[in-house]
């Protein structure tokens, strides 16, 4: 098996799994994940970053992937969020079979279904909060009065009306962080993607934007994903998985 | 928030480096516009020096091999006096022609007032009353000056004077031999001394009136038909028509335009020409690589941020649009900048009367500006697309990074 990765371990190419049927559940999961493989290059070595996973992730729920570092969270997360493929094994978001959609496809499911936060908060330091907010919107073409009131209001919702033309370097970590949740939010997502969202922020600032994600979780009925492995935050989670070397070893399926 | 606004607020995020290279784009761009307009000043002197201080007008008309084997065969390419006066009709008929001047060359030998000195002259023999049209632009005594209605006045070069001792009002005796090969030998009276502007010629050139020459030459022919136009610019059409029109007539006749005749004018165009395309490739390639370093350090100091507005949903080729737009303020900037500089630079040059004496000149002369806008325009545009290009390959760089790699980039 690894000499077969070794030979072509970088490419993304997502083999078919006879086995593969999404779960008939009253609740239909909205990722599905069987027998997910990822290997990349690290120097001269090639490091197995995912070894068979499989997971379905329910549609409203708010997941939490735990585990330490290197245990793969990180690259488990972005294929979920579409930015990479996975070697091997079969993948469905939103009802949708990853193998048969191109490159183009993929990026609109991405940019149209998934919202993401970044453990960095990655704002766009040249533009004010309401910029940021709304770059996701401008990304896909031009925005309308009513996106600029959309942001503004999940601005006030995160509890930064009085940040809307401020820049991030002038915003404390929490308030970037706030400020990231909504430029998630604003394309209505259904798949809410947060990497280590607290893993910069104090304990009363990470409480804080947990609060908040899972309040904005019921409101604006999203799913979300996270990975971590900050403890303070898991209270607020409905399911928790834990990855252990590229394989779920405890809280899968 | 447009990409032409975000692409302007991340050009000020590194303030420093953005003026850096703008000044670099601005520097360049004043000192090849200078350079330009210098030229431009130098070929429009040129040009009036070589139609209205040489006398060439800007057609010459030879009967065929005149300029090959007329001095050999002088009578044989001359025009006689009925072909003159039939071939100036002609001309004159064409339309838009100001003036259709006979010219004769005549060399010799000119003695010294007082008898004892001689030094070889060159000289140039035409109508007197021509002078005043052909001077056109000139000032008044540039260039030499004939006396209209005074058929033996002589106009001498200043070193030939000094030479022999002339003053204005002498009279200057000149020897030459007929174009039977016969000696002859003539008295005129000085009427202007002039400075050629050639050390070459400045010690043995002479202006005569046609009739003096053709007496000095014992002949009624004339050498050449020097036309001047109406509008410069319609030279070449000018010479195929009348071409068309005195073969039509039965002259068999080559026409000459003045920069064909002008080797000096030439030779600095070429020279000019070939200085200002050196100077544009350094301008060029020191815009394109300050513009490329920028942008090269751009997109590896915002790697992670371009991860992020991969993932958020721009495309690779927005990517490559958002740096090259960078790229492009930079050089719309720069060349806005090098514009203003220029503009104010040349006038501070015209307004500060320097001067210089050009080589092989007898006078200086003075130091010029002319904007050419038009070569203005087509360098800054010039600028603006190498920018635009030395952005591609790094911002490709940036946009084929894989979306993870770029987002794990510290």
């Amino acid at each position: 098996m690894l000499a077969e990765l070794e030979r072509a371990p970088v490419r993304a190419v997502v083999h078919k799994h006879a086995a593969f049927e999404p779960r008939r559940e009253t609740s239909l999961p909205i990722v599905s994940l069987l027998g997910l493989h990822k290997s990349y290059r690290q120097g001269h070595s090639v490091v197995q970053a995912l070894r068979g996973v499989d997971l379905h992730i329910e549609t409203g729920e708010m997941l939490a992937i735990c585990g330490p570092s290197g245990s793969g969270k990180s690259t488990l997360l972005n294929i979920i969020g579409l930015l990479d493929e996975p070697d091997m094994g079969e993948m469905e978001i939103d009802g949708r079979r990853l193998g048969e959609l191109s490159s183009r496809a993929k990026a609109d499911l991405r940019s149209s279904a998934i919202g993401f936060i970044f453990q960095s908060f990655n704002l766009v330091p040249v533009l004010t909060a309401l910029e940021n907010v709304m770059l996701p919107l401008r990304l896909r073409g031009k925005t309308t009065k009513a996106d600029e009131a959309r942001a503004e209001q999940l601005l006030r919702t995160v509890g930064l009306q009085d940040q809307i033309r401020t820049y991030p370097d002038r915003m404390s970590g929490g308030q970037r962080q706030r400020v990231a949740i909504a430029r998630a939010l604003i394309t209505r997502p259904k798949l809410l993607i947060a990497d280590e969202p607290t893993a910069n922020l104090d304990t009363e600032n990470s409480l804080m934007v947990m609060e908040l994600l899972a309040r904005l979780r019921s409101e604006q009925s999203v799913t979300c994903v996270f990975s971590t492995h900050d403890h303070r935050i898991l209270k607020h989670m409905s399911r928790i998985v834990s990855l252990r070397d590229g394989r779920i070893t405890l809280g899968d399926l | 928030m447009h990409l032409l606004l975000l692409a302007m607020r991340n050009i000020a995020r590194n303030l420093r480096r953005s003026i850096v290279t703008v000044a670099a784009v601005a520097v360049g761009l004043i000192a090849l516009n200078l350079f330009g307009g210098y030229i431009v000043n130098t070929y429009a002197g040129l040009k009036l020096q070589a139609i209205s201080g040489e006398r060439l007008g800007h057609l010459t008309i030879y009967k065929r091999g005149m300029l090959l084997e007329g001095k050999l065969h002088p009578k044989r390419y001359m025009f006689d006096a009925a072909e003159s006066s039939r071939l100036a009709n002609i001309v004159r008929s064409a339309g838009g022609v100001k003036l259709v001047s006979p010219r004769l060359s005549i060399s010799g030998i000119a003695a010294a007032s007082n008898g004892r000195a001689s030094s070889i002259f060159i000289g140039e023999a035409m109508v007197p009353e021509d002078m005043a049209t052909l001077r056109g632009e000139l000032q008044e005594g540039a260039g030499g000056s004939l006396t209209p209605g005074k058929n033996y006045g002589i106009a001498v070069s200043e070193d030939l004077a000094k030479l022999l001792d002339y003053k204005l009002g002498d009279t200057i005796t000149l020897l030459s031999s007929t174009i039977d090969g016969q000696a002859n030998a003539l008295d005129g009276q000085i009427v202007s001394l002039f400075n050629t502007g050639n050390a070459a010629t400045n010690d043995k050139y002479l202006l005569l009136p046609l009739t003096f020459a053709q007496n000095l030459l014992d002949t009624q022919r004339v050498e050449r038909f020097v036309v001047l136009l109406d509008d410069a610019a319609l030279t070449d059409s000018k010479r195929t028509e009348l071409g068309t029109r005195l073969k039509d007539a039965g002259f068999d006749v080559e026409i000459k335009t003045w920069q064909e005749l002008s080797s000096f004018y030439r030779q600095v165009r070429g020279l000019f020409d070939m200085i200002f395309s050196f100077i544009a490739c350094i301008v060029f390639v020191i815009a394109a690589l300050s513009i490329a370093n920028t942008i090269s350090m751009t997109v590896v100091e915002r790697t992670r941020e371009v991860g992020t507005l991969r993932a958020l949903g721009l495309g690779k080729p927005g990517v490559v649009g958002l740096f090259a737009t960078e790229a492009g303020w930079l050089a719309v900037v720069g060349t806005l900048v090098g514009l203003l500089g220029t503009v104010g630079f040349a006038w501070l040059i015209n307004s500060s009367n320097l001067s210089y004496v050009p080589p092989n000149s007898s006078y200086s002369v003075a130091l010029l500006v002319d904007l050419d806008w038009v070569r203005i325009a087509a360098v800054s545009i010039a600028v603006i697309v190498l920018a635009l290009a030395a952005a591609v390959l790094p911002s490709l760089r940036a946009a084929r990074r894989g979306i993870v790699d770029a987002l794990a980039h510290t």
